[in-house]
């Protein structure tokens, strides 16, 4: 009882870095889980169509114009303005203009006449304004159609009618939904980043009091005292056990806020708090490790920022792993954190357990728990190692 | 018999550390362990707390063959460290309340053990400070406190008075007398000879891993020839003088450095008289006279020919 009395005591001393690497994960998994996430059906809102804000100066003065404006009428604000390139310059720079096009004196004919020399749309917009060159390729694409038409036999008036109607022939475009609408709920997206809070905070919060612990001299005060080695590692294990049950709680209190108690009812929860759990004894057995191999505080600081930055952005965390090329991916199979994210995925798009799916959460949280062990062990390998190399 | 050492090597790689080492300690008294750096004190303390494996021979306490899981002998042990083994985290109360809690379950008597010892080191005014804000007479009697909270019948003190300031080293040394005045038997080690001498009923003295002397305080002296050492303050000794003090009876050894005669006589009566005669008789004049009697330093040198603090 002393030694797990003394654990949280300890916890208590550095109770500064844990709240500031607390604080850092509500931070970013709060924050980036209201950006990121869409609630429901509002994914479809995620692709809205955009209106631009175009002006046509036709001093041509040719049906070609017209046809041109009431084309491109649908969809997009036409203004009417007089040519002042001062003014329109001054338009685009303030956005309240996307795109000016002039159409110069005998366009038309040059369009009807081969011998006619070719004469060029004059158009003026903001550079590498992306809505502007996806306006210029439509328009690239209309007097290309519209030329082949011409050469096809059919007058100016008729061409321009054939491609209005088929700009009536929409496609309907539906964005794609992976599985389902809850796939990015705020839920799965903040449990996307638990596995920083717990690799951040089980490293400090055991590293570094086993570093107090470990220390040569009390610990040879401990060894000379009555009570057994078997009570003060029980009483260790029960430290460490407890704080990761409080890590795990206050996950789950921040989620429940997050959802605004839905997740309590939700069919994915249970399996959310065993993929959690993996990660959790993941996290524990590497608080375990760096308690053991780091020694001095700077040396757990430096493994706690190196293997939770590393092991979170090679495993998906913290940049979604549906953006790694091939060759990182192969790399990111070998990290835990990759699994608990493919699975946290997984849980999150699921609306119904199924054998498949079941199969595969329990494989990947055994692939974590697997990792967990090996730390585990090799933790205490080196220690039976160094009491022989001390005896 | 409180301790029981018997024929204990201990090696690291080639260095004997401990060479076929004998000891026996009785209840309540206040053994010396004393030698230079590296004759292997430590060693044989952290042998006999079962904190190092040895290659060979049997260390008994309290009758029973001392092993890391000899629980319940460890709790009649109390351990007081070369260096201050406390945790920075908590405060001097904390401190002393875990490490008594290791061997005192029941709550109600720990806390009367631990203000006890608070008292006993005179922490009173600093039971709230933590280890980094006392000073390091403080801390040494922090570190007393932790050992002897629970009320050991067997105290280990490993040179617990390394870099302590004189008023502390006294109250340390006062403390030890107290503790073992209300029965605890008491293992002391140290290279500091005056300490020993001051405070140890039966002494051993240890050099390259071996009991060289073993006895209380006189015992060891009485093992030497040298009865005492004589300082003359003399502004000019002639070199025929010196001759003639050397052949003096009981002369072991004349010297004369920076104005002072030294001279070492072995055991025998009038040396003093006999030298003031010659040096009265051929017209010295003289200061101070100071006599010396033997010291633990002395006999260490007449067996290894060495100092204690080489």
């Amino acid at each position: 009882m002393q030694v797990f009395k003394l654990y949280f005591k300890l916890l208590r001393s550095n109770k500064g870095i844990l709240i500031m690497y607390f604080a850092i994960f509500l931070t970013v998994a709060l924050v980036i889980s209201n950006a990121q996430s869409v609630d429901g059906n509002n994914n479809q809102e995620a692709m809205k169509e955009e209106i631009l804000t175009i002006t046509i100066i036709d001093e041509d003065q040719k049906s070609f114009g017209n046809g041109l404006k009431e084309y491109f009428s649908s969809g997009n604000d036409i203004v009417d303005m007089e040519y002042d390139e001062q003014k329109i310059l001054d338009k685009l720079y303030w956005r309240k203009l996307d795109y000016a096009l002039v159409i110069p004196k005998g366009f038309e004919e040059s369009l009807l006449d081969e011998d006619v020399k070719d004469m060029t749309l004059k158009c003026m917009k903001v550079p590498g304004y992306f809505d502007a060159s996806f306006f210029e390729s439509e328009l690239s694409l209309y007097t290309s159609k519209l030329t082949s038409l011409l050469k096809a036999g059919y007058s100016v008036e008729d061409a321009q009618k054939q491609l209005l109607d088929l700009q009536d022939e929409q496609t309907k475009v539906e964005l794609a939904t992976f599985v389902n609408a809850n796939q990015n709920d705020k839920s799965t997206t903040f449990l996307a980043y638990v596995p920083y809070l717990f690799i951040t905070l089980g490293m400090n919060g055991i590293g570094l009091i086993l570093l107090t612990f470990n220390a040569p001299l009390v610990r040879a005060r401990m060894e000379c005292s009555s009570t057994t080695m078997k009570t003060r590692i029980a009483g260790l294990v029960g430290g460490i056990l407890l704080y990761g049950m409080l890590l795990m709680v206050t996950v789950i209190v921040v989620v429940a806020i997050v959802s605004k108690g839905r997740i309590f009812m939700d069919v994915r929860f249970p399996y959310f708090l065993i993929n959690m759990f993996g990660m959790l004894l993941f996290s524990l057995s590497l608080g375990f490790f760096t308690g053991t191999i780091a020694k001095n505080q700077d040396a757990v600081n430096g493994l706690v920022n190196v293997l939770s930055i590393g092991l979170c952005f090679l495993g998906g965390v913290f940049v979604p792993y549906e953006f790694f090329g091939d060759a990182v991916l192969k790399v990111a199979k070998f990290v835990p954190t990759y699994w608990y994210a493919v699975t946290n995925t997984k849980i999150g798009a699921m609306t119904e357990m199924t054998s498949g799916l079941a199969n595969d959460i329990f494989w990947q949280v055994g692939l974590v728990l697997g990792y967990a062990l090996v730390i585990f062990s090799v933790t205490i390998v080196i220690i039976a190692n160094r009491r022989k190399q001390t005896a | 018999m409180v301790v029981k050492i018997e024929n204990l090597v201990k090696r690291y790689g080639d260095l004997v550390a401990l060479d076929h080492f004998n000891l026996e300690i009785e209840e309540g008294e206040v053994f010396g362990l004393l030698g230079p750096n590296g004759s292997g004190k430590s060693t044989t303390i952290n042998c006999l707390l079962a904190l190092l494996e040895y290659d060979k021979g049997t260390i008994e306490v309290f009758g029973e063959e001392m092993t890391p899981t000899s629980y319940e002998s460890k709790k009649n042990i109390g351990v007081i460290m070369q260096n201050v083994a406390v945790f920075d985290e908590l405060t001097v109360y904390e401190n002393i309340d875990y490490f008594c809690g290791l061997y005192i379950k029941d709550k109600n008597e720990r806390k009367k053990l631990v203000e006890e010892a608070i008292e006993f080191v005179e922490l009173q005014d600093y039971r709230k400070f933590r280890p980094k804000k006392l000073s390091g007479g403080l801390l040494r009697r922090l570190n007393i406190a932790c050992g002897i909270a629970h009320k050991p019948k067997l105290i280990i003190l490993d040179e617990p008075t390394v870099a302590v300031d004189p008023q502390s080293r006294n109250k340390i040394l006062e403390g030890i007398q107290k503790l073992n005045q209300e029965g605890a038997t008491v293992i002391y080690t140290s290279h500091y000879m005056e300490e020993v001498e001051q405070i140890c009923t039966r002494i051993a003295i240890m050099d390259k891993g071996k009991n060289i002397a073993l006895g209380t305080k006189d015992e060891l002296k009485g093992m030497i020839d040298l009865g005492e050492t004589i300082s003359v303050e003399i502004l000019e000794l002639p070199e025929a003088v010196k001759e003639e003090i050397a052949h003096l009876p009981h002369v072991m050894n004349v010297t004369y450095e920076n104005h002072l005669l030294k001279v070492r006589f072995s055991k025998g009566k009038h040396n003093l008289i006999r030298l003031l005669d010659v040096l009265k008789e051929k017209e010295i004049g003289f200061a101070g006279v100071h006599s010396e009697l033997p010291t633990l330093n002395d006999v260490f040198l007449e067996i290894t020919g060495k100092e204690l603090r080489d």
